[in-house]
């Protein structure tokens, strides 16, 4: 055995403590992400269409831009008319190339983005729910003030990612708020919306200058 | 030469200072645990803090965000080569051979290649950056707003690389991202376009908002698409071995130097990558080694060479991006976007003007790597830990902060609306094979392409011929063009590689009965 091999071998787990005669042969890493991940390409296509759409309405808006005093060769609305053809003609030609294969294959074809880490169960509903948990913060703010509306927003995270320990649950967003708020408000000197429990810790907690 | 020799001394000094020195410090550990995470790169790792950085001044703030880069780099082959997971794709190579030597019992040879490899490259390619980002500067005022227009058109081609597995769809997001940079004023007449009358509209999108949207927030609602732990999918091993001392380590200084070397040169070329450096690297150690067989079977060499590439190209990417205010990766956008917020304008007199930003990156690359060979060995103990934090307290946590740091910037709650609006379009970019990346470029350059553009036209008597053929612009035009082609073909090379790969896989093997 060489020397390095014993010198570390005793901290090492069991699967490197194989016999150094015969090393045994590397195997590729394990990949976390789903090496083969698909898609839905009636969404797929979907997405596309949008991409030609936000072409149409910048064409179409282009037309409302006033002309200015001074005049150049390619105006204020030049580039966003070729922009919008490109968006256009990029999500006709995929669009095209789903129809084209249309036949050939079922819904799930293969994806060009990035997939879910593999053998996991993923729900596109959490990730919208949390995205509309922000617009709640936003809500919130400026009604309850920042620790409460981050409070909530931490605390409805954790519940939607499924941690249900109730010290997790109930010490983790508490101390992080206050973290949070003591950093930006006391040390950056960020000025929040104020409910009453930004006051009481306030007057608790003074301002600290760098 | 000058320039180059007071950057490197005033970088010096700026160590000295207590600020720097504690910004650096706290910038070595959180990039470190943002890169130990998998999925959690420098793109994350930035975009979290990048809405702290405006209360620092500039020169904090850079030095600041470049050590994170820095660190995130070295730390995200600690999980390749004790887990075999490769935290970043530049990491896979260090997951082959490092987690190879892990099995074959030679932990701390594999972790020391990495960790020297990551540092000494990192340190070598300092004055390699130095050399290449001061004579960009120094060709500030001969270049007009028709040179500047290619410069733009050069960034703007560097997301062919960044386009991912369909070209079509990262151009039709390049697009997408100057598209977003034309709402506002016109850059001539300054006359309000696609406001929409809505009035915060009117002088278009505030640029960190829009891009944590497209890059950070987008990342983090896709994660939270599952709830496990990342415990669930590692490995238990915590082992760590014990430094195998510098002799043992004499065959990587060759590797690591050449390493250096490529990565600087190739991560200074727009939208060249750590992993193109690192693989080019690695080939190139492979050739010239005299034991290329242990190479895929575990080598240090080829972890050296890997590593130090890797590291060297991020020195290799600030040079575009300081140097002609083209960003080349996702965390770089959000490196310029931090000094747009500071007040500084991307472009060739970006260093003219404010000099003191380059001394502020030689900072962080030198204080982070000095750092690092210092406390890396511990610093890589300590790592070991974060690996196994719990995911699902992470994300929600990590999307709090994002929403505090973006009204943070402006106490505006339109900017998080920007931010959750950009995110969600993020987020079925991301999912369908949109280039998140190639948007956040396109929108960081968009402006500056348009206004050069048209202010161009206008210098040029409106004849686009006299505008192309000067000399500066007709060259860089052309290696747009050539760069543009190369791209597209390797991009398209690449996919179908892949595809063929995974179609052979599903094949059932020759002469084998179902």
């Amino acid at each position: 055995m060489s020397p390095d091999a014993s010198q570390a071998g005793s901290e090492l787990t069991p699967s490197s403590m194989e016999s150094p005669e015969e090393p045994p042969e590397p195997e590729l890493p394990p990949t976390v992400e789903d090496p083969d991940p698909t898609v839905d390409r009636r969404i797929d296509m979907a997405v596309a269409a949008a991409g030609s759409a936000i072409g149409v309405l910048l064409i179409v808006s282009s037309r409302d831009i006033r002309q200015g005093s001074v005049s150049d060769p390619i105006g204020s609305d030049g580039l966003a008319i070729v922009l919008g053809a490109w968006l256009i003609v990029g999500g006709l030609l995929l669009i095209g190339r789903r129809l084209l294969a249309w036949r050939r294959s079922g819904n799930q074809v293969p994806s060009d983005g990035a997939g879910d880490e593999f053998g996991l169960p993923a729900s596109p509903l959490r990730s919208f729910v949390m995205w509309a948990a922000g617009f709640g913060w936003v809500f919130l703010l400026p009604r309850v003030g920042f620790m409460v509306s981050s409070l909530l927003l931490s605390v409805f995270g954790l519940v939607a990612m499924g941690v249900r320990s109730w010290v997790k649950l109930g010490v983790v967003p508490v101390v992080f708020t206050i973290v949070l708020w003591v950093l930006f408000n006391r040390v950056f000197g960020v000025q929040y919306p104020a409910g009453p429990v930004d006051l009481f810790f306030a007057d608790l907690i003074p301002r600290m200058s760098l | 030469m000058d320039l180059a020799l007071n950057s490197l001394g005033h970088a010096v000094e700026l160590l000295t200072h207590p600020a720097v020195i504690f910004a650096i410090a706290v910038a070595v550990v959180w990039g470190a645990c943002c890169g130990v995470l998998p999925g959690v790169g420098s793109g994350l790792g930035i975009g979290v803090v990048v809405p702290l950085t405006f209360s620092m001044d500039a020169v904090t703030a850079v030095a600041f965000l470049v050590t994170i880069s820095v660190a995130v780099s070295f730390s995200n082959s600690l999980p390749a080569v004790l887990l075999g997971v490769p935290a970043s794709p530049a990491a896979f190579l260090t997951a082959i051979d490092g987690y190879a030597l892990h099995k074959q019992g030679k932990s701390g040879l594999a972790l020391g290649s990495t960790l020297f490899g990551a540092v000494l490259g990192q340190l070598v390619s300092i004055p390699f950056f130095v050399l290449l980002v001061v004579p960009l500067s120094t060709l500030t005022y001969t270049f007009l707003s028709p040179e500047l227009f290619a410069l733009y058109c050069l960034g703007l081609v560097a997301v062919v690389s960044l386009t991912g597995k369909n070209v079509i769809k990262g151009l039709m997001a390049a697009a997408l991202g100057v598209a977003i940079s034309l709402v506002g004023p016109d850059p001539v007449n300054a006359v309000a376009r696609f406001s929409f009358d809505v009035p915060e509209l009117r002088g278009g999108f505030q640029t960190i908002p829009a891009v944590l949207g497209l890059v950070t927030i987008s990342e983090i609602i896709r994660s939270m698409r599952q709830n496990y732990n990342w415990e669930d999918i590692l490995p238990t091993s915590k082992s760590m071995a014990r430094f195998p001392g510098f002799r043992k380590l004499k065959p990587i200084y060759r590797p690591v130097a050449m390493g250096a070397l490529i990565g600087t040169l190739i991560g200074a070329i727009p939208g060249m990558s750590g992993t193109a450096s690192a693989v080019m690297s690695y080939q190139q150690a492979k050739l010239t080694s005299k034991t290329p067989e242990q190479f895929g079977k575990g080598s240090i060499e080829g972890v050296a060479a890997n590593e130090s590439a890797a590291n060297a190209s991020q020195a290799g990417e600030m040079v575009p991006t300081l140097g002609l205010g083209i960003p080349g990766s996702d965390s770089m956008v959000l490196v310029l976007g931090a000094l747009m917020l500071q007040g500084f304008v991307p472009g060739p007199m970006l260093m003219q003007e404010s000099p003191e930003l380059l001394h502020a990156t030689v900072a962080g690359l030198l204080g982070g790597s000095l750092l690092l060979l210092a406390f890396g060995w511990p610093l890589a103990r300590l790592l070991l830990r974060v690996i196994h934090l719990d995911r699902r307290v992470i994300m929600p946590l990590v999307f709090v902060v994002t929403h505090v740091g973006i009204y943070s910037l402006r106490q505006s709650l339109f900017d998080v609306i920007v931010l959750l609006g950009f995110g969600i379009i993020g987020y079925f970019m991301i999912r369908y094979g949109y280039s998140t990346a190639a948007a956040a470029i396109g929108l960081l350059l968009g402006a500056g392409f348009e206004s050069n553009l048209r202010q161009g036209m206008l210098l040029a008597d409106s004849s686009f011929w006299q505008f192309v053929t000067r000399p500066w612009t007709a060259s860089i035009l052309l290696a747009a063009l050539a760069l543009l082609a190369y791209g597209i073909y390797g991009t398209v090379k690449t996919t179908r590689r892949e595809r063929a790969l995974l179609a052979a896989a599903h094949q059932p093997p020759s002469g084998h009965t179902p």
